[in-house]
């Protein structure tokens, strides 16, 4: 992002906070480890000096708004606007309260991904850069290209709304645009036997940690105690079985369901890289079949499971 | 779908256990009906009353699978004649998603059923549970989730590993 | 004791350890670096640091205790055994190994835990020098030399020919005893053999002395705590990647007509750590914060002599939000 956008963006910041319109920015910072922003919670115009855009904004910042309240100022890009939209929707915020800043993405990176195309350990990538169409990757001292597409998130592949659905000023840049050629992978365990997908998913959960960072990270999950910490009655153990783990995600699931965009935060911070978006991304595509319904687009639409239609599917009722 | 054979050793003998919830305006009382119109049906069927078939709570079958039962069955009034007008609407499209997020995951949807059963549905309530009962007991003991004391290694601990 | 070892004969070493205790090696699996059993393969070169500390093999992350049942109206309580069995890691590094020793100040010193000694005593720890300064670490801050360790019971520095073998205990020297494979070397051989690791700082970033005062120092600094706690999010990430993070809880598991105990990881970083009945004290996010780093810098040196960080860097590369306990320290020690 050229310098001359971030100084456009600490003008806006500085006015807002010099009028008093907000008490907090939620921005992004550089971060202390490669391929990595941190998110930037400035609280005056001190704080915005640290202010830095130029890649790896995957954070979405939406998180932020379940603590602080009132007046505050972010940068969404187009997945996290959506979130916004399910917060609003949600009542969790009110839209009078914030500044949002429309931040344009050109796609995040995925080094994960980076370093399996090429061969290596992440660890061993050492820079990566957008030359534009291609990726120019710095490993072990040596240089090396590799196209966008295998170089970005999945969930960037074929972003639906590379555009900010709301914002009170929207930056200039670059957006995301599909891939020509990169198909987002369907997901072919669905064509697989019932056994089969057990034995993929519980391997999953049984490297489950119960670290509690996709739930803590996702926007969505806003409850002030959950349902996993009640112990009278205990409804979800909270030792780390494979089995307790199936009810925590399942369970987890079923209650984002309509207001999980697919951010995509829950998979990016798991540490044992539990490939959540498959379950969300698969609540998506059932919504979506089932009622016509997508998270975070539409501020009147209600929740799926607040309204129904009498066409509603019944033939899986006895 | 394949019947193991420890299935087929345990199936002689074995019997599924079955919770359902059941809605008290309509489910619970079709059946009452059915009990006291001398119908049998499979006992299997443990019966646990909610108000609305609206009020189960995902939560509820992810548990009753994880205690160990072998199937879980939710039956609510017909759509349009709901006690609270829209509860069993609500229910039916959160179930329909559970039921397709289960077997995405690999539990075999015909061990979480739903029916609509109303209070003077009583012949439909035992042939509901005698369906259920069948597939349950063709899909064998669930095994999946259940928990029991071997939930960690056989010597007592597990390092979570990748 | 100084040995040598070729490549070739290494894997043939551990090939056959198999036969008497479990071997564990750096492996693959998911993705993620882990200790998985040997497989007769090359150590792989590439290997930095597991995902999981090694903790997860003395201190398990899920460890039942005891169980009861009860037949016909009485209570019968069993406890449960101990992992046994002889067990061998290789490719552990300086810091995972230092981070075992602090950890006995917790399972060794005033109560003996069954559980973690039995794991310690029926391990051999073979360590390995590192090649590469792992990503946001500071091993060397805090006092662990990444080329030299005296925490294993054998100490190996890889070399073009194959390895270099320090024994540092009787049970690593017993190991060793293998003329048809290993050959001798010397302290002037293993002295040559250093090298520093790549990408390693020329200047240290801290002084870890002025680090603990400044954390002490720092308690009653709210705003302090409060400025670099604000972007925590409250997971467990940070202590269940630590190697000597050791809080736990205990947890029964109830069904019908019996159950068991179990004792399972915990974090102080998760909202209801200090929950009781009417009153949470560290109900914000900051004192939580505050209570992990005092903890492991402060109150931790004050009681064990020891501080509880390796500076292995697994917290700094896996936080979500990039809480960089580097820059907390570094401010810290201004």
């Amino acid at each position: 992002m050229p310098e001359k956008i971030e100084k456009e963006l600490i003008g806006i910041v500085s006015r807002l906070f010099d009028e008093g319109r907000i008490h907090h920015f939620l921005g992004y910072g550089k971060g202390t480890v490669k391929f990595k922003t941190t998110p930037l919670i400035a609280r005056n115009q001190e704080d915005l000096r640290e202010l830095w855009l130029e890649d790896f904004c995957a954070p979405n910042l939406t998180l932020y708004l379940k603590d602080i309240k009132g007046q505050v100022g972010l940068l969404v890009k187009g997945c996290d606007s959506r979130s916004l939209v399910s917060l609003i929707k949600e009542g969790q915020v009110r839209r009078e309260d914030l500044y949002v800043v429309g931040l344009p993405c050109p796609g995040q990176i995925d080094p994960g991904k980076v370093a399996g195309a090429l061969g290596c350990e992440s660890e061993e990538l050492e820079e990566i850069t957008r030359r534009g169409p291609e990726m120019v990757v710095r490993v072990n001292g040596q240089e090396k290209t590799l196209p966008k597409s295998l170089a970005l998130m999945d969930k960037c592949l074929n972003c639906p709304y590379p555009k900010p659905l709301i914002f009170d000023s929207l930056l200039p840049g670059e957006y995301v645009a599909p891939v020509p050629g990169a198909t987002p992978t369907e997901d072919e365990l669905c064509r697989r036997p019932v056994p089969e997908k057990w034995a993929f998913w519980a391997e999953q959960f049984r490297r489950c940690l119960r670290c509690y960072a996709c739930r803590n990270v996702c926007p969505a999950c806003f409850c002030p105690r959950c349902i996993v910490e009640e112990n009278m009655p205990q409804w979800v153990s909270p030792l780390a079985t494979m089995g307790d783990n199936f009810v925590f995600h399942l369970l987890r699931l079923m209650h984002v369901a309509g207001t999980c965009t697919s951010c995509g935060e829950c998979q990016r911070v798991c540490p044992m890289g539990i490939p959540l978006m498959k379950l969300n991304e698969k609540m998506t595509d059932d919504l979506r079949e089932l009622f016509g319904y997508v998270a975070g687009v539409d501020l009147d639409r209600p929740f799926p499971f607040r309204t129904y239609r009498q066409e509603d599917p019944d033939d899986f009722i006895r | 779908m394949e019947v193991k054979p420890e299935v087929e050793k345990k199936s002689k003998g074995w019997e599924p256990r079955i919770l359902a919830f059941l809605c008290r305006w309509c489910s619970y009382a079709g059946a009452d009906l059915t009990g006291s119109s001398r119908i049998s049906y499979p006992p299997n069927v443990r019966i646990l009353r909610v108000p609305c078939s609206g009020r189960v709570n995902p939560i509820f079958i992810l548990k009753t699978l994880r205690a160990g039962m072998d199937g879980v069955l939710v039956s609510g009034c017909h759509p349009g004649d709901c006690h609270y007008t829209a509860g069993n609407y609500t229910a039916r499209r959160k179930f329909a998603v559970l039921s397709r997020l289960l077997e995405y995951v690999g539990i075999d949807p015909r061990r979480v059923q739903f029916s609509w059963v109303s209070a003077s549905e009583g012949e439909k309530f035992a042939k509901v549970v005698s369906e259920v009962v069948a597939e349950v007991k063709a899909l064998g003991p669930n095994e999946l989730f259940r928990l029991n004391t071997s939930d960690h290694t056989a010597e007592g601990a597990e390092s979570r590993e990748p | 004791m100084y040995r040598k070892i070729a490549k070739e004969n290494l894997k043939k070493w551990l090939t056959d350890l198999k036969t008497q205790a479990e071997v564990l090696t750096p492996a693959k699996a998911n993705g993620l670096w882990t200790y998985r059993n040997f497989d007769g393969r090359d150590i792989p070169h590439n290997f930095q640091n597991s995902r999981l500390p090694p903790k997860g093999l003395f201190l398990e992350s899920l460890r039942a205790l005891f169980e009861w049942k009860f037949p016909g109206g009485s209570l019968e309580v069993r406890p449960l055994p101990a992992m046994d069995g002889l067990r061998v890691i290789f490719g552990l590094r300086p810091c995972d190994a230092r981070a075992l020793k602090i950890l006995e100040s917790i399972f060794a010193r005033d109560y003996p835990d069954v559980f973690y000694l039995r794991n310690l005593s029926r391990t051999l720890l073979l360590g390995q020098a590192c090649r590469v300064q792992c990503e946001g670490s500071f091993c060397s801050e805090m006092g662990i030399d990444s080329q030299d360790s005296t925490d294993f019971d054998i100490f190996f520095r890889e070399v073009p020919q194959g390895y270099l073998a320090r024994a540092l205990t009787a049970r690593g020297n017993a190991l060793l005893e293998r003329r048809d494979l290993f050959e001798e070397s010397s302290a002037e051989e293993w002295n040559l053999a250093q090298s520093k690791p790549r990408g390693s700082r020329e200047q240290p970033l801290f002084d870890l002395e002025r680090v603990k005062a400044g954390v002490a120092k720092s308690f009653p600094d709210e705003n302090f705590w409060k400025r670099f706690s604000a972007k925590c999010i409250n997971c467990g990430i940070c202590t269940y990647l630590c190697p000597t993070c050791h809080c736990f809880d205990l947890c029964d598991l109830q069904m019908p007509g019996q159950g068991m105990r179990f004792r399972c990881w915990d974090s102080c970083a998760f909202a209801d750590f200090t929950k009781m009945a009417v009153h949470n004290p560290r109900e914000e996010k900051w004192r939580r914060y505050r209570q992990r780093v005092s903890h492991k810098f402060h109150f931790f040196y004050q009681n064990f002599q020891a501080i509880a960080c390796v500076g292995c860097g697994r917290c700094v590369g896996h936080c979500p939000v990039n809480l960089d306990l580097r820059q907390v320290l570094l401010e810290a020690a201004r």
